[in-house]
């Protein structure tokens, strides 16, 4: 399902020094499964989520999701792979803050060209128990409830793949279980793919696969 | 496509309150725009609908004293004519009552045929009631209503000619036929040394208004056939000019309206030059707003990205939404100003010279809105496009941002606006080099407030360290983004510069005439021809019954024979097709001038070559010119003049040059001569007083009995219509500067509006990380008053400086320092930037920080 196949990653930092952000990476994640990438700060989490979502290229190397190769793709391709395979939560929910909750998940629907995107958006709302917070605005909900936001947005598709990057990371405990949880369900459901980027040792032990990175390699669970 | 324009619509309908400020931000430009550029076209426009009416005909000969009968035989014999009239305008006293009732004036003569009026309306009451009565062959005299009723005259049909039945003119008396309620040829004229009388031709000459002796003008009225070809027409009748042995002038309808549209053409510019940089101020602003807007929507266009929308989704979008509000300023900015500018003609009624007619408005003035309109696409289109270039991937590290300057592009799109502003410019400049001197002009403004701003940003970054906590939490605010900070000095500073600048120029121009109003110093009262023998009797006379000593000048008549030894009469004579100018040159130096002698300038005067002599010298054959005079008879300084007077040969050099204020109203002459050179000459006296209007009819009637060879000359309309002009003036200057003010200040808020959310967040993680209410608050106060500040006093500092200049240089008039003024308007500016800025962001500061940092 993904696939990344000797992947590197560099940047050329402000002072001129060549930074090394992913070394000759590859991991091959099948269809349906649950995966966690660890590592600290700085190992290349963030990167490797990106370029599988198709939002940053390799330096060298090839990312194939879903059968595709992502990698050249033009920007309008990767644009319509995003709305047809790809579900994001992101840590800072990232919402849209003038929309309503529906408006949010209507939105993300239209763009993967839903047919009936309004009943889809409160079908998946109500997915995640937020039927009647429909009308609210991002300002006027607990951030327990716009990650639930952003989970109905990421899920009201019914994309095959879903990337995480610290759901939970800014959820009270009781709050995170409770996304978490809804996140595994919702990933059970639609049988999709879960991709995590977490430094939560416990969400992590709860995923089927874990990939530790550091300082730009896999350390451990390469498969 | 129809998704963008369905989040346009989303996106609008979320934040209609914040996008209606920005909407109305812009529309204040535009309407000031549309208000001025409808009301001078308004205007001129009026005028030449209304030319033929103006002129009376199509064509008009005018002749100096009596129309020659064989010219007026060959012009009206021309093929293309359809009508003819001929008339004679003079200016003479005009009496009605008797002894202690006798009341007199000066009045405005136009004797007229049976076919008068042969274009336009003239509107003739008899005994109150409207009639299809005419001038010619009526034997009678009808007198313009204000005349009618200051005198109470009455017509009478029973031939019982009462006190105030009856005028007297030249040698006899008319009875009084009616009054004109409207003479549509009478609005041309923009100066007038009295009311308007009709009479007889024949009439006229029977009571000796047009023999040899006396000065009148006569002017053939010509009308066009049906289908003439009026450039044939206009050809035959120059060949008549060209031919005729006596000085003929030829006027066209158009060229009559175009003479009559100089004198308000420079108050319309003025208005309309100010209308523009009130447009290109907003088109600034709404650059600076739409920026703001647009940086404000990178996390936006971001998260769409992420969710898969195209790459030019979030530009299609927001440029989607610019254009609406565009659209949506553009049509509130449209109604506000047309409607402000058919309500000006209304409120001004009979200043105008022309008749505007009820409900007749200007056409909008597409290209210059369209040029608008394309200069913000130009500006906007760079944030829009840097919009598209947004990476999605920076939702996953910082969070994103409009970052670059958009290089090429942006500089093209920059480069390209400004093409655009300077075309606006030069369409609605009155030449060339003033366009290109105002675009230059404003486009290095603009760029010196720029750099300017940017250099305090960049000191700062070196000084932060010497600097209390809130100033510089208000310096990192500014410099959060330099580029956008930067460019609402600039903005603010030009508003502040145009405002300042407009009010110094403004008094410049109004100050000197101002000066003279009241107090005795505006005389309204001219007694002429006053005998040297009758001098200190009349100025004794004025002096009992005014309280003020009369002002007086002695006149001698003369005529110039020579300029530099060379005869004037040879250079007259030379040139046949010479230019308009140069006739006027011919014209003025062939005619009877007025000479007069004084040791010292008067008030109303100003030395600007040369030296005038010094008052006391006993004998000096220096003269002064004034100005303007010296250009057109081809006289510089140093030039020996020679005059005949009363056939006496007196000559003199040139000394020095004046500039004379003539709407002072004070005595002035074109030449004045040392009082040594006019030792001996036969002179009458002009004597000058300003007299209440309760005690005008009074003085008038005794002085029409006591001394009935003093022509009196009652200028008191002229100096109200005058001093109501300049009101009018600094009413629209003072309404537009305030206008530029408020333009800047709502751009203020619109930005404040526009970045909102950002500031919002910023000032949430202060608080957050332990900022005290009272040290944001003083950081708010910083910034708006570094903002404010500095483009205020660079601004006015620059304002003052320039409108120096531009008076002294371009009008050539006395600066006045106003720097009490300039501190009042620096402190005004600075202070409102404070007050509109703290207040605008008191709700951000207000909101609570945990609310602010969930809602992100």
């Amino acid at each position: 399902m993904i696939s990344i196949r000797s992947v590197s990653k560099t940047f050329l930092s402000p002072s001129g020094e060549l930074l090394r952000v992913l070394q000759d990476v590859s991991l091959e994640i099948p269809k349906g499964t649950s995966v966690a990438i660890q590592g600290p700060s700085g190992s290349g989490k963030s990167t490797l989520l990106g370029l599988i979502a198709g939002l940053d290229q390799p330096t060298s190397g090839e990312v194939v999701v879903a059968g595709q190769a992502i990698t050249g793709l033009s920007e309008l391709a990767l644009s319509r792979f995003r709305a047809q395979h790809l579900g994001f939560v992101f840590q800072a929910y990232h919402l849209l803050p003038h929309f309503s909750a529906v408006q949010n998940v209507v939105i993300a629907a239209e763009i993967a060209g839903l047919a009936g995107a309004e009943a889809k958006a409160l079908e998946a709302l109500a997915r995640v128990g937020l039927q009647d917070r429909a009308e609210h605005l991002p300002a006027q909900l607990s951030g327990g409830e716009c990650q639930r936001v952003a989970l109905a947005r990421a899920i009201v598709a019914r994309p095959p793949i879903l990337l995480c990057d610290e759901p939970t990371g800014s959820l009270d405990p009781v709050n995170a279980d409770r996304v978490f949880e809804l996140l595994l369900e919702l990933q059970r459901d639609l049988g999709a793919t879960l991709v995590l980027v977490t430094h939560d040792a416990h969400l992590a032990g709860r995923m089927e696969r874990h990939i530790a990175l550091e300082r730009g390699r896999i350390v451990a669970g390469v498969a | 496509m129809r998704f963008a324009l369905r989040m346009a619509l989303r996106e609008g309908s979320r934040q209609k309150g914040r996008l209606l400020v920005i909407a109305l931000c812009l529309a204040v430009g535009f309407a000031a725009f549309f208000a001025t550029y409808g009301f001078s076209a308004q205007v001129l426009g009026g005028i030449r609908a209304e030319s033929r009416s103006l002129l009376g005909a199509d064509f008009s000969l005018t002749a100096i004293g009596a129309f020659p009968e064989e010219l007026r035989q060959r012009a009206t014999a021309l093929p293309g004519l359809q009508g003819h009239s001929l008339v004679y305008d003079l200016v003479s006293m005009a009496h009605t009552g008797q002894g202690d009732t006798l009341v007199s004036r000066l009045v405005e003569v136009r004797a007229v045929d049976e076919a008068y009026p042969l274009v336009g309306r003239l509107e003739l009451l008899v005994q109150g009631k409207a009639g299809d009565r005419k001038v010619g062959g009526s034997g009678t005299v009808f007198v313009e209503r204000g005349l009618a009723e200051a005198w109470g005259l009455q017509s009478r049909t029973d031939g019982d000619l009462g006190t105030r039945s009856a005028l007297s003119l030249g040698d006899g008396s008319l009875p009084v036929g009616g009054v004109i309620a409207l003479d549509e040829s009478r609005q041309a004229s923009a100066f007038t040394l009295g009311p308007r009388v009709l009479i007889d031709r024949a009439d006229a000459d029977r009571l000796g208004l047009l023999t040899p002796r006396s000065r009148f003008t006569g002017r053939l009225l010509l009308t066009l056939a049906p289908g003439a070809d009026a450039t044939q027409v206009r050809r035959d009748l120059a060949e008549i000019v060209r031919t005729a042995s006596q000085r003929l002038r030829l006027q066209s309808h158009e060229e009559a309206a175009t003479a009559l549209a100089r004198p308000i053409r420079n108050l319309n510019r003025f208005v309309q030059q100010l209308g523009l940089a009130t447009l290109l101020l907003a088109m600034l602003g709404a650059w600076a707003i739409l920026t703001a807007f647009l940086e404000g929507r990178a996390r936006d266009a971001a998260i769409l990205r992420c969710l898969g929308a195209p790459p030019l989704a979030p530009a299609r979008i927001y440029g989607l939404l610019t254009m609406l509000l565009l659209l949506l300023a553009l049509a509130l900015g449209l109604a506000a100003g047309l409607g402000v500018a058919a309500t000006i003609p209304r409120w001004l009624g009979e200043l105008l010279p022309t008749v505007i007619r009820e409900g007749s408005t200007a056409a909008p003035p597409v290209l210059e809105t369209v040029l608008a309109l394309a200069m913000v696409a130009l500006l906007t289109l760079p944030p829009l496009i840097r919009l598209g270039q947004v990476k999605p991937l920076t939702l996953l590290r910082e969070g994103a941002d409009l970052q670059g300057g958009g290089g090429w592009l942006g500089r093209a799109c920059a480069g390209l606006a400004f093409l655009l502003a300077l075309w606006l410019i030069l369409r609605n400049a009155p030449s060339l080099a003033v366009g290109l001197g105002t675009a230059l002009g404003m486009a290095a403004l603009f760029l010196l407030l720029y750099g300017a701003a940017r250099l305090l940003l960049w000191i700062y970054r070196r000084s932060t360290k010497a600097m209390p906590l809130s100033m510089r939490l208000a310096f990192g605010q500014l410099s959060a983004r330099r580029g956008l900070t930067a460019l609402m000095m600039a903005v603010m500073g030009l508003a502040v510069f145009l405002t300042t600048a407009t009010q110094f120029i403004k008094d410049d121009i109004v100050a000197p005439i101002a000066s003279h109003q009241g107090a005795g110093n505006r005389p309204n009262l001219f007694f002429l021809d006053v005998q040297t023998a009758q001098r200190e009797q009349v100025a004794a006379r004025l002096q009992a019954e005014t309280g003020r000593a009369p002002v007086e000048a002695p006149i001698v008549r003369a005529r110039l024979t020579a300029i530099g030894g060379r005869a004037v009469r040879e250079a007259q004579s030379r040139k046949l097709d010479e230019e308009p100018g140069e006739q006027r040159g011919n014209g003025m130096r062939n005619r009877e001038q007025n000479l007069t002698w004084r040791d010292r300038l008067s008030a109303s005067e100003t030395p600007v070559a040369g030296r005038f002599w010094a008052p006391g010298l006993a004998a000096a054959d220096e003269i002064s010119l004034e100005q303007g005079f010296a250009d057109s008879i081809g006289v510089k300084l140093g030039d020996e003049l020679t005059f005949d007077v009363s056939g006496q040969e007196v000559k003199g050099r040139v000394t020095s040059l004046r500039k004379v204020l003539w709407q002072s109203f004070q005595p002035n002459f074109f030449m004045v001569l040392h009082p040594s050179l006019l030792r001996g000459a036969p002179a009458v006296h002009l004597l000058a007083t300003e007299a209440d209007p309760a005690a005008k009819a009074c003085i008038q009637g005794a002085m029409a009995r006591d001394y009935p060879n003093i022509t009196l000359i009652d200028v008191t309309d002229v100096v109200a219509k005058v001093g109501r002009v300049l009101d009018i003036i600094a009413l629209i200057t003072r309404a537009l500067a305030a206008l530029m003010l408020a333009s800047a200040l709502l751009v203020l808020i619109a930005s404040l509006i526009a970045g909102r959310l950002g500031r919002q967040k910023d000032l949430a993680l202060l608080r957050t990380i332990g900022a005290s209410h009272g040290t944001l608050l003083r950081s708010l106060v910083w910034e708006f008053l570094i903002l404010g500040g500095s483009s205020s006093v660079l601004a006015t500092a620059l304002a003052w400086g320039l409108a120096r200049v531009y008076t002294s240089r371009v009008l050539e008039l006395p600066t006045h320092p106003g720097i009490g003024l300039g501190l009042l308007l620096m402190a005004a500016s600075a202070g409102l930037t404070l007050i509109v800025g703290v207040t605008g962001s008191l709700r951000v500061l207000q909101a609570k920080p945990m609310d602010v940092l969930r809602g992100e």
